[in-house]
């Protein structure tokens, strides 16, 4: 039984291993919601600090659609930028939520500048 | 082995019920607290704010604007909250309520212009506000759905005021005319003071499209025949109607004309604007010029006797839709470079400028 149990065992621990090691530092966290946000903010601060290492960032994230999570908030945080980055998504899901941002090219205008004297 | 490997590949995935509730569209089908109550169960922000405009746009779309209102009461300010009064003003409109798409597209602030015209020209044509209604019945009606519609503005900025009223005033007067199949001025002529422009194009609309039914073109006296057909108050004119999805034409973007800088325009049938005439006689010409561009089978030829019009509006309504029509059998850059030296600085700028743009080039038919 033991035998049987060490020969189940070190397989699987050899591919936990591979898995949690795949660069990705929020990979590890359990709490799948606490995981998507370290994602997601590990990311868009590279995004919003224009650094163009988030993309490789990005691709770190192991599931599709936890990296198109990461494109449709950027795409509503930035949506000057929505047509790009939902230009990538992955998933039909995303596809059709990108549509709120791709399919109202409005939003890329800038926002109006303050009334003259406002602070 | 197998269960082990299906175990593990889970675990690379990771457990995925957050991300893919939050892909979900919202279900506004379901009762208003339940549907408002998912969007906020939603575990990110931002796909909270996406759901919550999608739940907006399906109320608008239901003509429920109150749980529209709420539904944006949730989205945070800025932005993303003007784009859900914009869907939810687009979508009241496209359901037939546009005092309630008004209220909301007056909160969308720098998207309040787009709201008032999707809204606008979205709006279903309605039995009772038809052109074929007794006249004593139909002024009424649409007095009073105006006055709704001039209240319901008084939240928008005074300077977007008088645009959106004029065209919610030429969709309500389109769609009481425009693609019904029946065309007689008795209403447009009865219209009140305010809105004879609309009424006096969108009855022209309908006239230039029965006169000369499909596969037919307009002659070149297209103009002064419909101007007697107004003037002489008939006779009704009858035909094939169209359904409200296929009411479409030949549309026109504004152009920054020079002279026209501090004139007033008014809001034509889908979106495209004229310039309203000094007096109603001038004001006929200029919306019989502007409905026939609407056919897309007009050409040139009908726009090139009136760019020497005595009457500056008229001449330079002509110049502009002529530069924007298909050259037919004429020589357009031969056209335009006589256009070129009209004493009419105005004239003479269309014929610059649309020799700089070439939009004859285009897909005919297509947008200009």
């Amino acid at each position: 039984m033991p035998a049987r149990f060490a020969r189940c065992l070190i397989p699987s621990m050899a591919l936990l291993l591979a898995c949690s090691n795949s660069g990705e530092p929020c990979a590890d966290i359990r709490d799948e919601v606490a995981r998507e946000n370290c994602q997601f903010e590990r990311i868009s601060a590279l995004f919003e600090a224009g650094d163009p290492g988030w993309e490789a960032a990005l691709q770190a994230v192991p599931s599709p659609s936890s990296r198109d999570l990461v494109r449709l908030r950027l795409a509503i945080l930035d949506p000057q930028k929505g047509p790009a980055i939902c230009s990538a998504v992955e998933t039909d899901d995303a596809r059709a939520r990108c549509q709120q941002v791709v399919g109202r090219p409005h939003l890329a205008s800038p926002p109006r500048p303050p009334p003259k004297g406002a602070e | 082995m197998i269960l082990a490997t299906a175990l593990l590949a889970l675990a690379c995935s990771g457990d995925q019920q957050a991300v893919q509730r939050a892909m979900a569209p919202p279900r506004a089908e379901a009762d208003a607290p339940k549907a408002l109550a998912d969007c906020a169960a939603l575990d990110f922000e931002e796909m909270r704010v996406l759901c919550h405009i999608e739940l907006a746009a399906q109320a608008g779309s239901r003509g429920d604007s109150s749980l529209a209102e709420q539904a944006c009461d949730q989205v945070p300010a800025g932005t993303w909250a003007y784009e859900c009064h914009f869907r939810a003003g687009e979508e009241l409109g496209r359901s037939g309520q546009p005092v309630a798409a008004i209220e909301h597209c007056s909160r969308a602030d720098r998207f309040t212009r787009f709201c008032i015209t999707h809204a606008g020209w979205a709006l279903p044509p309605r039995a009772d506000l038809s052109a074929q209604q007794p006249i004593d019945v139909l002024i009424p009606a649409l007095d009073a759905e105006i006055a709704a519609i001039e209240i319901a503005t008084q939240a928008m900025e005074a300077q977007l005021r008088p645009e959106a009223v004029d065209t919610f005033r030429m969709a309500l007067w389109a769609n009481a005319y425009y693609g019904t199949g029946h065309a007689h001025p008795a209403a447009a002529l009865a219209a009140s003071p305010d809105q004879q422009p609309q009424a006096r194009s969108a009855y022209l609309f309908e006239a230039a499209r029965l006169s000369w039914p499909a596969g037919t073109v307009p002659e070149n006296t297209a103009v002064p025949h419909l101007v007697a057909l107004w003037q002489q108050g008939g006779p009704a004119l009858e035909g094939d109607p169209l359904p409200p999805d296929g009411r479409h034409g030949r549309y026109s973007v504004p152009l920054p004309v020079p002279c026209e800088r501090e004139l007033q325009p008014v809001p034509l049938y889908g979106g495209g604007r004229r310039l309203l005439g000094a007096d109603a006689n001038e004001d006929l010409v200029i919306a019989a010029l502007e409905a026939l561009f609407f056919r897309p089978d007009t050409t040139v030829a009908h726009f090139q006797p009136w760019v020497d019009d005595p009457r500056d509006r008229v001449r330079w309504t002509a110049a502009r839709l002529l530069r924007l029509s298909e050259p037919g059998e004429l020589d357009m850059v031969a056209t335009l470079e006589a256009m070129r030296g009209h004493s009419d600085s105005c004239v003479a700028w269309h014929a610059r400028d649309a020799l700089d743009k070439r939009a004859w080039e285009r897909k005919p038919g297509g947008p200009r």
